[in-house]
């Protein structure tokens, strides 16, 4: 036995190969025990020779790449766990924002508006236009209930009328000349009532009712000169010269019925509201981009600041609410104009109005 | 309150899911290059032993098992001379009865 082992290790059994070798095999009382790397071969005349080397070196370089690569690992899941974490966080926080938000409207009302963080991001966006949404919803119960309260109060005065009357014929002995006057006056009462249910219908109907499909090319002139027509009597009574200025043809694309009931509606609150002995005028003129038709007065016009209101339901200017009349004629105008993609003007005609009426794109004559 | 809320979000999941799949990656490549250098750190070493032998064989062939013991030997004292602590390699030679 030659070299620097003291005893053979007992593990080796084979006559050669590779081994993986405890310092204690043949060191019991070693107080530090390595590993020896060794190949071990039977020499030609029975001798065994082993090479090996210290394998601890090798240990230690392996058990360092597993340290680090442990560290890393952990180091990964740590930082990916916070991040996901802090980043889900902030998104179910701006969630959580909306549906605090929108818990409070469902318990107190649509006053509430989801805050936004002046980020400018997918979420500010998302908050802004529920926010508006939320506005415009407001403001839609806002008319909702301006139009219930209105119905509610224009019907009451012809009802306490009609019932005033009835209440009085029922108190006093018949008398066939007045009963028929009284019925007569009852009867002109629900008709009012009745005009006013109808227009109301009708400009819901057009609003919410898909009526392109019924669109046809329109001539304006031929509406202009109708309307003319048909209000000649009760300009006459008023002494209000009427007439229409008209290009030959004028094309649109709409609903004939609507356009002329537009129109119409124009014309009377023109001769109604324009003063005794004024003067009416209804235009009819293409434009390069346009057609336009134009009911033009000149009586005290609408003031400025109530130009916008006129088109309200039920509105009326504080100086006409004691002239007949249900305050939905230019709501029926507004209407018409939306369903056809027109413009409404209202100019000061200095002195009178000017409304104009202004449709896209013509229809080719 | 919110964190519980955190918790339980559909987001927080999928981050769950998109973590446990970048895990078994990163796990998957980091074992790799761990096994890979680990092998060739003990190759290198094996090599370095079979040369070694290579050596003391062909002492051997060419001067006999007492020139392979004086080789043994010398390189022994070399290398207990060279380092203190425990020798970097060790070659040593045994009869073949035990």
């Amino acid at each position: 036995m030659a070299g620097n082992l003291k005893a053979w290790p007992a593990a080796l059994k084979e006559s050669k190969g590779w081994y993986d070798v405890d310092t204690r095999e043949w060191k019991p009382d070693a107080a530090d025990h390595s590993v020896l790397r060794a190949t071990f071969d039977t020499l030609p005349d029975g001798y065994h020779l082993l090479v090996g080397r210290n394998a601890d070196d090798l240990d230690a370089f392996t058990r360092k790449i597993e340290v680090a690569l442990l560290l890393g690992v952990t180091l990964i899941f740590v930082l990916a766990g916070v991040a996901s974490v802090s980043v889900t966080r902030r998104t179910v926080g701006r969630i959580e924002a909306i549906n605090a938000t929108s818990r409070s409207i469902m318990q107190s009302g649509l006053g509430k508006r989801i805050p936004l963080r002046g980020t400018r991001d997918e979420w500010d966006q998302l908050a802004e236009n529920l926010n508006s949404m939320l506005d415009r919803v407001e403001a839609l119960m806002a008319e909702v209930k301006q139009v219930s309260d209105n119905v509610a109060h224009d019907l009451r005065t012809p009802l306490t009328r009609m019932r005033g009357r009835l209440e009085k014929a029922y108190n006093r002995p018949h008398n066939s000349d007045y009963d028929h006057a009284l019925i007569g006056d009852t009867m002109a009462d629900l008709d009012a009532v009745l005009r006013m249910f109808y227009s109301l219908t009708r400009i819901s109907q057009i609003e919410t009712g898909d009526r392109t499909s019924a669109f046809g090319t329109v001539n304006l002139a031929e509406i202009a000169s109708e309307v003319v027509e048909l209000f000649d009597a009760a300009a006459e009574d008023k002494r209000v010269h009427l007439d229409a200025v008209v290009d030959r043809h004028v094309l649109v694309t709409g609903d004939r019925d609507l356009l002329f009931d537009a129109v119409a509606n124009l014309v009377d609150n023109a001769i109604k509201y324009g003063g005794e002995a004024g003067r009416v005028t209804v235009e009819v003129a293409r434009h390069d981009d346009s057609a336009v038709i134009a009911v033009v007065d000149d009586g005290p016009g609408i003031p400025d600041d109530e130009c916008h209101h006129v088109f309200k339901r039920f509105y009326r200017l504080q100086r006409s609410r004691h002239t007949p009349g249900n305050g939905l004629g230019l709501s029926l105008v507004a209407a018409v104009a939306r369903l056809h993609g027109a413009r409404i003007e209202m100019v000061d005609n200095r002195p009178g109005l000017k409304c104009r009426l202004r449709f896209p794109s013509p229809a080719m004559a | 309150m919110l964190l519980a809320k955190t918790l339980r979000s559909s987001t927080f999941k999928l981050a769950l899911i998109w973590i446990g799949i970048f895990g078994a990656l990163v796990l998957a490549l980091l074992s790799y290059v761990y096994l890979s250098t680990a092998a060739y750190v003990r190759e290198k070493a094996d090599r370095a032993i079979a040369a070694e032998e290579t050596i003391l064989r062909n002492v051997y062939d060419s001067a006999g098992r007492d020139g392979l013991i004086a080789a043994i030997k010398d390189r022994v004292a070399r290398r207990t001379f060279r380092t203190r602590r425990l020798p970097a390699r060790r070659s040593f030679l045994r009869s073949g009865g035990g």
